[in-house]
């Protein structure tokens, strides 16, 4: 082997990256020097062979030398390669640490993730368990929380036929809460139902409307815990036909001279129901009787005295001088009802009279021609006038006075506020009767309190019953009271002096 | 004397030679040997790395010629070879003359090489 292809053998094998001529370049040095040092042996004498041995003893390990000239051009690149694979595991390391936490965090996400499904799932659990109870307890009649409450409605009796239509209303008792009442109507079979309640007090309010009128009660009760409550209400209907009735008023004999006329107002009253219908119903119930055909706001028959009804307590009477008399505390508008000097035609509520003393008789209606709604009425204040003019003035032009007034069927004292009234209502005004209280305040009369009821019916009572099964009579005595307060009055100087013509706008 | 002493020393040597003119790794070992008559042998382990450390700090620069029917290495001295020859042939000079000067033993025939 020469010494070119035995450097080429000890030299580390070949890289991609070195240079192309570097291992050629590093032989071919060593190479000349070994053959420089060879020659200068010969030059010296020494045959071939010893000057090729002393050439390499003098040079040392050739193999040894190349490696590290090869080593050194190469350093950097090994280095930097070594670098390199040494980043590149860094990175490998890095990247695998990374993942690893990734996997790491994404696990422990997991976990978290499944634990809050598991507690969201036993959480829906819960709720679907409560609500299963909830729609248990609903559906049990007898849970204390929920109690189911039912009404029927029959009519008159006991046993009566079912009335549909019928208006109920409960409530919480002493609630004016919207959100705390109940509203249904009865079906056909009078039934409603008014779903499932709280035990407490309740309000029921029932309310039966018929082209007559209305009729009203509440009842208060108690739901207890764990009850169904049924209610069967017996309830009147609102009267369609008419009943006769013959009222007979007593004046007493020492003012048979003067030109005295009794007020008196009827006022339809509260209607117990027969006591067999049961512990449960409602005490009473109240008539509002709907408007005749026609009984708009109007003049009836010849002019005046009119009593001009607004609501319970509302009155005016018209002197021919154009003076209005009113009765306070009116709400609604009610048509004129012409006072019954003849007691002819149907009266509705309330029902007044204005009877001269001197025709007191003609109180005493004929049966025949008076028709009452048959219900419970009752008298609560009567009124005394006094005519101030004779009666050569027609009766619709005729002025009168408040002379003396007795109620007795209220705690407190009534206060009637007079207005005189300067002109005569005008028809419009007739027909808006409304518009009649701006008048002009003139005068103040003060009624008596009478200690006790000034009315007795043959069975000592305020009130009586028109009913469509027997005639009806009921007698107005005058109490002692009055007759008292009335003669004083007679005595006073008249507060308003007659006039010698009237006077007709 | 250490070997960081010994291979600055060689360095500076290689320079010189190869500062005189082209010259091959075995010219230059034999005129260091001559000129140091005989008291310095560069060996060729610590001459070829040092002639090729040299080549790579662009202090000496490199050529091939055919000589003699085979490839043979130059080299020769670059500008900085040069300035780094004069820097280390001053700071050799100061050392030499200031240990010799402690000993006794200066010689004025040195300070023109």
């Amino acid at each position: 082997m020469n010494p070119t292809d035995a450097l080429e053998a000890e030299m580390p094998p070949p890289r991609d990256d070195e240079p192309p001529a570097l291992r050629r370049e590093i032989i071919d040095e060593l190479a000349d020097h070994l053959e420089c040092s060879f020659r200068h042996e010969l030059l010296r004498g020494q045959d071939p062979e010893t000057a090729r041995a002393r050439a390499l003893e003098r040079f040392g390990d050739p193999g040894a030398i190349a490696r590290r000239l090869w080593l050194d051009a190469m350093k950097g690149k090994i280095m930097r390669q070594r670098f390199l694979i040494a980043g590149g595991l860094v990175v490998v390391l890095a990247s695998v640490a990374m993942t690893s936490l990734a996997w790491t965090a994404m696990a422990r996400v997991q976990l978290e993730n499944a634990r809050a499904r598991e507690a969201a799932q036993a959480a829906n659990l819960a709720m679907l368990a409560r609500l299963n109870e909830m729609v248990a307890t609903l559906k049990n009649p007898r849970s204390p929380d929920w109690n189911p409450v039912k009404v029927v409605v029959v009519d008159e009796t006991p046993d009566g036929p079912p009335v549909e239509g019928v208006a109920l209303r409960l409530s919480r008792a002493r609630s004016n809460s919207i959100e705390q009442t109940w509203q249904e109507k009865t079906d056909s079979e009078g039934k409603a139902d008014l779903g499932l309640l709280h035990p407490g007090d309740y309000d029921l309010w029932v309310d039966r409307s018929t082209p007559e009128g209305t009729v009203t009660t509440s009842k208060s009760f108690r739901i207890k815990a764990g009850s169904e409550v049924v209610r069967r209400i017996v309830c009147p209907r609102p009267p369609r036909a008419k009943a006769a009735v013959k009222v007979v008023c007593q004046w007493p004999r020492e003012f048979a001279n003067e030109k005295l006329y009794l007020y008196v107002p009827f006022y339809l009253s509260s209607r117990e129901m027969p006591s067999n219908s049961g512990d449960d119903q409602p005490d009473s119930w109240t008539l509002h009787l709907s408007l005749p055909a026609g009984s708009t706001p109007r003049r009836n028959g010849p002019m005046g005295p009119f009593v001009m009804e607004k609501a319970e307590f509302q009155a005016y009477l018209f002197g021919t001088d154009g003076s209005t008399t009113e009765f306070r505390d009116g709400r609604a508008p009610f048509p004129w009802v012409q006072t019954p000097s003849s007691g002819e035609g149907p009266f509705e509520f309330p029902i007044r009279f204005l009877v001269e003393v001197a025709n007191a008789d003609r109180l005493d209606f004929d049966p025949t021609r008076a028709k009452w709604t048959p219900w419970s009425y009752e008298v609560s204040v009567v009124m005394v006038l006094r005519a101030l003019d004779s009666k050569d003035v027609p009766p619709g032009r005729r002025r009168y006075e408040v002379v003396a007034g007795v109620s007795g069927a209220f705690q407190t004292p009534i206060v009637p506020n007079f207005l005189i009234r300067k002109i005569p209502p005008s028809d419009d005004e007739i027909a808006q009767p409304f518009n009649l209280i701006t008048q002009e305040a003139a005068s103040w009369l003060r009624f008596i309190q009478s200690p006790r009821f000034p009315f007795n019916t043959p069975n000592g009572q305020t009130r009586f019953e028109a009913s469509l099964d027997h005639p009806t009579e009921w007698t107005i005595t005058f109490p002692e009271e009055l007759t008292q307060e009335l003669r004083k009055a007679l005595k006073k100087p008249r507060a308003m002096e007659p006039s010698p013509q009237p006077v007709i706008r | 004397m250490d070997s960081q002493t010994l291979g600055s020393a060689v360095e500076m040597m290689i320079l010189d030679v190869a500062g005189r003119g082209p010259t091959y790794g075995y010219e230059l070992s034999r005129t260091v040997a001559e000129r140091s008559e005989g008291y310095f042998e560069l060996k060729e382990g610590s001459l070829y790395p040092a002639l090729h450390r040299l080549e790579r700090r662009k202090l000496l620069k490199s050529y091939w010629r055919e000589a003699e029917g085979r490839r043979r290495k130059y080299y020769e001295l670059t500008d900085a070879g040069r300035a780094e020859l004069a820097s280390r042939k001053s700071t050799w000079l100061k050392f030499a003359g200031a240990v010799n000067g402690v000993l006794g033993t200066r010689r004025t025939g040195l300070s023109g090489v």
